[in-house]
């Protein structure tokens, strides 16, 4: 009965032509900057290739080569002046594999591992002094691109949908009329609005899915995937200070959890919206004012107070489903969910509070949701 | 005015909605009765000038509407079969609202808004919100706007729907009392509507108009096929399998059955006199599974 | 009547007969018809020239009877849109300006937005089955989608234009006619993008589909200021051709948009899934 129920439901929610002309829409927008921005393949085949010969393990060896780079590097820009510089693309790609190595040592001094000599010979590892941790540098762009992805611009395509895929939950049923029949019935209230949750938390599910896959295609397809194995930290643009230790794909996998969650905890509360209103177009704009509400707060620089430390308190839907907040702050939860530290996370928590807020946020819409379905009156 | 539908169809895809209907309609009253998806509502909107016929023309005095345009419309009044009204409007907003529409002037307009909702005793809710009306009063409001325009060509889409029988009766009498040099043609599934104010019933069936005839012509019809019939209660069934059965009223272990059949039927029958409610079973009542 | 004319005609009539029959005429009445005959005649004849009064009406004329109908559907425009579009265009010019600090893209960005957030007001009477009884008044419903066109897009022109004259005379540097350009051109594209979807959709859907559209083209935006900066000073003469080719198809599509509610296209809407 359940299960029928909520088959239903997701038909209901998917037979709505609107969110595949928007998913359509976003899609090829996403298409359309991806290709804008992809250098040509000979370019990234250069890129390959310098990362491939020059990256990996920093050596004593691959220390020198990075000096003269640089060296070479600051000379020829020393030589341009004003001049716009011109630079074979090798030479370009092998810069910025230099430049990586730059910026993972940050200026600290290093040694090499005398107890550890490399396989070739007199080529022996390079290491931090201070730390002794080794410098690893690899190919950065693509899973960067793919984590990022949904902090750039990726939560907005995957907010929109699923306000346009809920907003007329409950409030069609209204304009229509159908909600005296759905509520004058055994299982309209009770069980119906469990299958409505339960459904539009599988819509909002597959959201952050569909969008991951085609980031994940495009560059998989455009530059290869390789790099997913490595730990995370190796990412050292963004993730240099990272506190997380697991792999690349570990991250991305938690990223899109986190982010589906993020994304029901906005599908419930648009639920709830449609369920106090009989014009779709109500829900849809006050979810979407309050998605956007905490970048206003910020942005118009409001004076603080109990209302805009509430706002920016409660309205934390950007955030989750950007789920930028995964590194060193996974709660208990997560760590009851995922194991021990043996499968490579960081049991760092240092501010379990947003997850406790996203529990609260999917909470919260869907028990007022149930209550007011129960308790609701056809006018 | 004469109002001439010639040979006019409609269809939607592959539907045929109407099918090469033809008649010519005078001052008076028309009743259109047919069973649910007959086309009523599409001739009515075409009648209206909302659709256009896929072939075939509507005239008034010889021009087609397809002409006269905005000077049909002129005459027209239309009451849909379903009228989404704006929740937040009042009545009196309303009908402000759609006598602009019809380009009356707002001096006449208004004493003519006062005057309709009065007779359609609605004149102490016009500051009410349509939102808050019931079934019945948004019915009423909808032939108020109908009436608005003085029309010659009243199009009412089972106008009683939703109305109790003292409001069906006063509905009735306002359209006899109006009738005289208009054409009003309305279509409803209660008889009795029009069984004793059409001047000529329309019968459409599958599409095509099968009959135009007055009421009583059609009657006579159908005299001498009109039967009520006793019988013990558990062979109903058998009876409705022998003819067309209309009402059936049961006392006890026996029931009395109002049937229609060319001949007398076996048994305790008495011939009755007939309705137009029985031309409605005549014409699109399931036929028997064995003729007598 | 003479001696003479009847010695022509009856020349055989006596005098006294002469002026007999001409008492009898002069004290003679021709039958007056009953008043309901006459008045069933005068209401015949009215009805006649009606139907045959063909004149088109004059231009001046049309533009009047729109105008009266744009006055009649703007007091039946709900508060809340005015409130909401207002408030909306005034929230976003400021958080815009905050996070960019750029009048030309504030503008760029929120330039559609009253107009698409008015479609809903727009398309109601098609979304709420109004729009059949609008359909068979002397004002149909094409007419009256047409004045509420005419009143969302007037209300849109007048706000970023207002708004595009008080960053003209606030921020030194920016001329009226750049800023005036920045609005104009995604105001007429994205008119044409919603009149296009609004003829698939219903109202209330085609409104957050392409306030979400355009809202994602921002967001992508943000991340190319190249590009914001290649559309906000754009040369006049691009900037204006693309305009008047964006202003074309909205113009297109708002024909076509009107002929899906004139009855002369079948009115097929009818059997459309609204």
């Amino acid at each position: 009965m359940m299960n029928q129920l909520i088959q239903l439901e997701l038909y209901k929610i998917f037979s709505q032509k609107v969110i595949y002309i928007a998913a359509a829409v976003f899609a090829a927008l996403y298409i359309s900057q991806f290709y804008s921005s992809l250098p040509s393949a000979e370019q990234r085949a250069l890129d390959k290739a310098a990362y491939t010969t020059y990256g990996g393990v920093l050596t004593e060896d691959k220390l020198a080569w990075v000096e003269a780079q640089y060296e070479a590097y600051e000379q020829a820009r020393l030589a341009a002046g004003d001049q716009r510089l011109h630079l074979e693309e090798s030479f370009r790609a092998e810069h910025r594999v230099a430049m990586d190595f730059k910026s993972a040592l940050q200026g600290r001094a290093t040694k090499p591992l005398d107890e550890h000599p490399s396989s070739e010979s007199g080529n022996r590892i390079v290491v931090i002094a201070s730390t002794g941790e080794q410098v690893v540098v690899i190919q950065q762009e693509v899973w960067l691109r793919i984590l990022i992805f949904i902090q750039e611009v990726g939560y907005f395509f995957v907010a929109a949908l699923v306000i346009l895929g809920l907003a007329g939950s409950y409030s069609r049923e209204t304009s229509a009329g159908m909600d005296q029949l759905l509520y004058s019935s055994r299982h309209g209230r009770g069980k119906g609005t469990v299958a409505k949750l339960l459904a539009g938390a599988a819509y909002c599910a597959t959201i952050p899915l569909f969008f991951g896959g085609l980031v994940v295609s495009l560059y998989g397809v455009h530059y290869g995937l390789h790099g997913w194995d490595a730990p995370l930290i190796h990412y050292t643009r963004l993730f240099g200070q990272t506190t997380f230790t697991g792999t690349a794909l570990h991250y991305y996998g938690l990223q899109v959890l986190l982010s589906a969650i993020g994304c029901i905890a906005l599908g419930w509360l648009t639920m709830l919206l449609s369920a106090w209103s009989r014009n779709v177009l109500v829900p849809a704009m006050i979810a979407g004012l309050l998605f956007i509400l905490p970048v206003i707060v910020l942005f118009l620089s409001l004076p603080e107070s109990p209302v805009t430390w509430g706002v920016m308190l409660l309205f934390r839907y950007m955030e989750f489903i950007q789920a930028n907040y995964i590194e060193g702050q996974i709660p208990e939860l997560f760590f009851l969910l995922w194991g021990s530290l043996d499968r490579g996370i960081s049991a760092g928590r240092a501010d379990p509070m947003i997850m406790y807020q996203l529990l609260l946020s999917l909470m919260i819409p869907a028990i007022l949701l149930y209550w007011s379905i129960r308790r609701k009156q056809v006018r | 005015m004469k109002l001439v539908i010639d040979h006019v169809s409609r269809s939607y895809k592959r539907h045929l909605a109407i099918d090469d209907v033809s008649c010519e309609l005078t001052p008076g009253i028309y009743g259109l009765i047919g069973p649910n998806g007959a086309g009523k509502t599409t001739l009515m909107r075409m009648l209206a000038d909302v659709l256009r016929p896929s072939s075939g023309q509507i005239t008034v005095n010889g021009t087609s509407t397809a002409v006269l345009g905005e000077r049909y419309r002129d005459l027209l009044g239309y009451l849909p079969q379903e009228v989404g009204f704006y929740s937040y409007f009042t009545g009196e907003r309303f009908m402000r609202y759609i006598a602009s529409l019809k380009g009356l002037p707002g001096r006449e307009s208004e004493a003519r808004i006062t005057a309709l909702l009065r007779l359609v005793q609605l004149e102490d809710q016009r500051h009410r919100k349509i939102g808050h009306y019931s079934g019945g009063m948004k019915r009423r409001l909808g032939i108020a706007q109908a009436l608005l325009n003085d029309p010659k060509l009243l199009i009412l889409d089972e106008p009683t729907a939703g109305l109790d029988p003292k409001e069906r009766i006063r509905l009735r009498n306002l359209l006899s009392d109006i009738s005289g040099e208009r054409i009003v043609i309305l279509s409803t599934h209660i008889i009795t509507d029009i069984e004793f104010i059409a001047k000529e019933v329309l019968i459409l069936k599958d599409g095509r108009l099968v009959r135009q005839d007055p009421p009583e012509q059609i009657l006579h019809e159908l005299e001498g096929k009109v039967w009520s019939v006793q019988i013990p209660a558990h062979r109903l069934h058998e009876l409705e399998k022998q003819y067309m059965v209309g009402n059936i009223q049961r006392r006890g272990d026996e029931a009395l059955a109002r049937i229609i059949a060319d001949r007398r039927p076996e048994g305790e029958a008495t011939a009755l006199e007939p309705r137009l409610e029985d031309i409605y079973l005549y014409y699109f009542g399931d036929q028997p599974e064995r003729d007598e | 009547m003479t001696r003479k004319t009847l010695n022509d005609d009856l020349p055989d009539v006596s005098e006294e007969e002469l002026k007999r029959l001409e008492k009898l005429l002069n004290n003679w009445q021709p039958p007056y018809p009953a008043s309901s005959d006459v008045d069933r005649t005068i209401a015949a004849a009215r009805l006649e020239l009606q139907l045959q009064n063909d004149t088109k009406p004059a231009p001046g004329l049309w533009i009047a009877r729109l105008l009266r109908l744009t006055a009649t559907e703007l007091s039946g425009f709900n508060t809340w849109y005015w409130v909401m579009s207002l408030f909306l265009y005034i929230l976003g010019l400021a958080v815009l300006l905050q996070f960019q600090g750029e009048p030309r893209f504030a503008l760029f960005a929120l330039a559609p937005v009253p107009f698409l957030v008015g479609l809903s007001e727009v398309l109601r009477s098609r979304d709420t089955g109004m729009l059949e009884l609008e359909m068979s008044c002397r004002y149909n419903g094409a007419s009256v989608m047409l004045a509420k066109l005419c009143i969302t897009a007037g209300y849109t022109i007048l706000l970023n234009a207002c708004a595009a004259t008080w960053f003209a005379s606030s921020y030194a540097g920016l001329g009226l006619g750049t800023l005036m350009q920045a609005w104009l051109l995604p105001f007429t594209l994205m008119t044409a993008l919603a009149l296009a979807v609004v003829m698939r959709l219903r109202g209330s859907n085609a409104v957050v589909l392409t306030l979400s559209i355009w809202g994602s083209c921002c967001v992508l935006l943000l991340f190319n200021p190249g590009i914001i900066e290649q559309l906000t000073s754009l040369p006049y003469s691009t900037g204006l051709l693309a305009a008047t080719l964006g202003t074309g198809l909205a113009l297109f599509l708002g024909y076509r948009l009107l002929q899906q509610t004139n009855t002369g296209k079948g009115g097929d809407w009818l059997e459309a899934g609204y």
